[in-house]
């Protein structure tokens, strides 16, 4: 970081694609020739389309890396995906390839491909340097884990961004935030869902506890890490979009699509959904597009059947409230839409977490009272009891009451020079508790890293 | 101006701990966690593009972090007091002691231990005298009610469904501070009341005499809970007691041999609690040649067994102590001609009945 604010500002993309490059290489030594490899089929393809811009090559080249970018990710992620499935289909016998996955290749290569297929449509210029478009592509805050940065929203950014000590605190105040967030919150939220697959004294409202425990650590972990990519680029001189708008406080399964991983739905809608017709070609093409865009968002989520049918479930509740309930939007009350939307998420994500479907269903079964499992035990009463204060501060953290408190806070005079001096020791603070929950533990998984 | 002040603030915290670490030297060993601390990972290709490297350098980088005993503490005290979590790791303490708190059960799903020590008696004891004697979990002298609660619920199922054992009830003559600080075990120079209540239970007369033993005492003693809880404990004694008898017994383990009383090369060991009778064993025998009768014990016991049986076998001719954690129970008439003369006594912890998976 010193060694960036240092460099004079024409190698300051030098700086940061190589301290990304050495970043990308701490987490995978061998890979980060694959990232160079994405990197330039993009760069050189890019080149061609704009050299043959709306004529028949431009389409071949985009064809090319599309099938690349791909044929990669395919390759490393789906390989084992589909010989598994060919043998149990075929009664055959191919070896798994075993191959490890590259840490956040869904991420860039999705990256890759936007950039490419924007230059496609006119909607982005091919960055003359190689430099410049590795440097996007690589950019350490957000490649393994995204967000899925659009070039055209940083391109400008690329060549003429600021540094300012407004940015740096506005970065700096969102990573500290987005480290506690995962480190602190997702963790400790991480620690209790797991408790479900250690106990032997189970019961209905262990696994519901637990299962909103899950549904807590996947939106900290997640939204803590865009935090921390976010607050990064800030500090750097990107503005990356907002990835995570209080999911969790939607009324509906439509709406809470727009508010979780934001980047990934527009990328599936801009270059998905939207090529296939979205939903101009009829109602019934518009539900085969919602099907196969969430079908192929759930395959983009894991290389397992769990993540297909978790995807092909949303496509079924957007369909049904496109048919019945969007158009009657003001007809359901708040609370109502709130309670729906968050019953729906839960359950979709004991379908996320366990690959085995026997175990989702032995899962969904309990929950609903259709085992022998009592409705109470010991150890679930112990833990509910033990982690109450911190479910009070996940479901309030996962609301913005806390955030328009503070804006409140911050029309009047006094009010901002209480946070002047709460805010810096605030951050402080959580970023020491932050350093001790590292120093402390080892449970420090991330859940998106296998994507 | 006032973000310029407020990110120099930060980032004068943030670099400020860098620079402290970079400069510390590294620590071989930590004495608080009682464990070897990750030194600087040796530098090879094959660990650099394995990614080992990087690993280890992380796990080192967190070992060696300055201040890391205060960074520990600090995160207790947020799960304590602002998280108001009951127990940190399983572990909490209270007044001055660590305790690791026992993965109560609904007392219902006990019918399992309570069938497990049926099949045994069923199996090698049907005619002989049986005694069941529980011992209380340390939290049941602790300020937490959940805790006392769970252990007086334990000792009820226990008594009403062990209804054909004589039930030896051990809890009355226990608390704190028969117990270590940092430990989860009982100190074997304040179980004289224990041995006692054992004796009288099982319809001895009781010929224990208390001030017969001699004091040996390490200084030094850390439990086996210290390293995992990060609150300053200060250093126990750890007394073993010695009667003239004990030089003359046999003592036996069947998988290990050989035996004395006491392993004090053990005391400097991580576990120092492994002094008394060397720490586990499945099968041992305890032969004390110096009473005048031929009563025989078999004792199926944890960890606890281990300071006790040597004041129990001032009773006895033989003692087979038997921990079925380490030998399952289908194969005890292997080793052991069981009679009918024997008393059989269940001498085990809460803690282990809650876990009573780990019985075989």
């Amino acid at each position: 970081m010193v060694g960036y604010f240092l460099t004079p500002r024409p190698c300051k993309n030098a700086v940061l694609f190589i301290f990304s490059l050495i970043f990308y290489f701490v987490g995978e030594p061998v890979f980060v020739f694959l990232l160079l490899v994405s990197i330039g089929i993009d760069y050189f393809h890019s080149k061609v389309i704009e050299r043959h811009f709306q004529q028949k090559k431009a389409k071949i080249a985009l064809v090319s890396s599309i099938l690349l970018n791909v044929g990669l990710l395919s390759f490393f992620k789906y390989s084992d995906f589909i010989i598994n499935n060919l043998n149990s289909m075929f009664s055959l016998s191919i070896p798994l390839l075993n191959i490890p996955l590259p840490i956040g290749i869904s991420f860039f290569t999705f990256q890759t491909m936007s950039y490419t297929i924007d230059v496609y449509r006119g909607e982005a210029k091919a960055q003359k340097s190689f430099l410049n478009i590795g440097t996007y592509i690589a950019l350490f805050p957000q490649l393994i884990a995204g967000p899925i940065v659009k070039y055209k929203t940083i391109s400008k950014e690329l060549t003429e961004r600021k540094h300012n000590f407004e940015n740096a605190y506005v970065g700096l105040s969102r990573f500290i935030v987005g480290l506690g967030k995962k480190v602190i919150l997702a963790n400790s939220f991480g620690l209790l869902a797991n408790k479900i697959d250690l106990t032997t004294d189970p019961s209905v409202l262990y696994y519901w506890m637990t299962s909103l425990a899950y549904m807590l650590q996947i939106y900290y972990d997640f939204s803590g890490y865009s935090d921390m990519a976010i607050g990064l680029g800030k500090f750097l001189g990107f503005n990356f979009l907002e990835n995570f708008s209080y999911p969790y406080i939607s009324k509906s399964i439509t709406e809470f699509w727009r508010r979780w991983h934001i980047s990934l739905g527009q990328w599936f809608r801009d270059y998905v959904y939207i090529p296939l017709g979205g939903n101009r070609a009829g109602k019934l093409r518009t539900y085969i597009n919602i099907f196969v865009v969430w079908g192929l968002t759930g395959l983009w989520h894991g290389a397992s059947w769990n993540f297909v049918l978790w995807g092909l479930f949303f496509a079924l509740i957007l369909s049904i409230e496109k048919t019945f309930i969007q158009n009657k939007n003001n007809s359901i009350p708040n609370m109502l839409g709130h309670a729906y939307t968050l019953f729906i998420v839960l359950l979709s994500f004991v379908l996320f977490r366990y690959q085995n479907l026997g175990t989702v269903l032995v899962t969904y079964k309990t929950m609903f009272g259709i085992t022998n499992i009592p409705i109470t035990s010991h150890e679930s009463i112990y833990y509910l009891k033990g982690y109450f204060v911190l479910f009070a501060i996940g479901i309030i953290g996962a609301t913005p009451l806390v955030k328009n408190y503070f804006s409140k806070l911050l029309n009047n005079m006094k009010g901002k020079k209480l946070i002047n001096i709460l805010e810096p020791a605030y951050l402080i603070f959580v970023f020491l508790l932050s350093t001790s929950y590292l120093v402390d533990g080892s449970f420090n998984p991330f859940l998106y890293f296998r994507f | 101006m006032m973000n310029k002040i407020k990110t120099i603030s930060i980032l004068i915290i943030v670099y400020s701990l860098t620079f402290m670490n970079i400069a510390k030297a590294d620590e071989e060993i930590s004495l608080w966690e009682r464990r070897k601390l990750m030194q600087f990972p040796e530098i090879t290709f094959e660990e650099i593009f394995s990614g080992k490297w990087f690993l280890d350098y992380e796990k080192y980088s967190l070992d060696q972090m300055i201040f890391r005993n205060q960074f520990r503490q600090l995160k207790l005290w947020f799960e304590e007091s602002v998280l108001k979590k009951q127990d940190v790791s399983g572990l909490f303490s209270d007044k001055g002691y660590i305790f690791k708190k026992v993965d109560y059960k609904n007392v219902e799903d006990l019918d399992k231990f309570v069938n497990y020590i049926h099949s045994i008696k069923g199996d090698y004891f049907a005619n002989i005298n049986i005694h069941f004697a529980l011992i209380p979990d340390k939290g049941f002298f602790s300020e937490r009610k959940d805790i006392i609660e769970s252990e007086l619920e334990t000792l009820e199922y226990l008594q009403e469904n062990f209804t054909e054992f004589n039930f030896i009830d051990l809890f009355n003559f226990l608390e704190l501070e028969d117990y270590y600080k940092t430990d989860t075990h009982w100190k074997q120079d304040k179980i004289h009341d224990v041995v006692e209540a054992i004796i009288e239970g099982m319809d001895y007369n009781i010929n224990y005499k208390k001030n017969e033993f001699n004091i040996n005492i390490y200084k030094d003693f850390l439990g086996v809970l210290y390293g995992q809880f990060p609150i300053k404990a200060e250093k126990e004694s750890l007394v073993y007691l010695d009667h003239p008898d004990f030089s003359k017994f046999d003592i036996y383990d069947y998988e290990k041999g050989p035996k004395s009383i006491y392993d004090e090369d053990k005391l400097d060991n991580m576990d120092s609690y492994d002094v008394f009778l060397s720490g586990a064993s499945p099968i041992l025998e305890i032969n004390n040649p110096t009473v005048d009768n031929n009563e025989e014990l078999i004792v199926f016991r944890d960890s606890f067994g281990s300071s006790i049986l040597p004041l129990l076998s001032l009773q006895y001719k033989k003692i087979i102590a038997v921990d079925t954690r380490y030998v399952p129970a289908e194969f005890l008439e292997d080793y052991i001609n069981f009679s009918e003369k024997q008393d059989v006594l269940f001498l085990y912890s809460t803690s282990i009945i809650h876990n009573y998976e780990t019985l075989r």
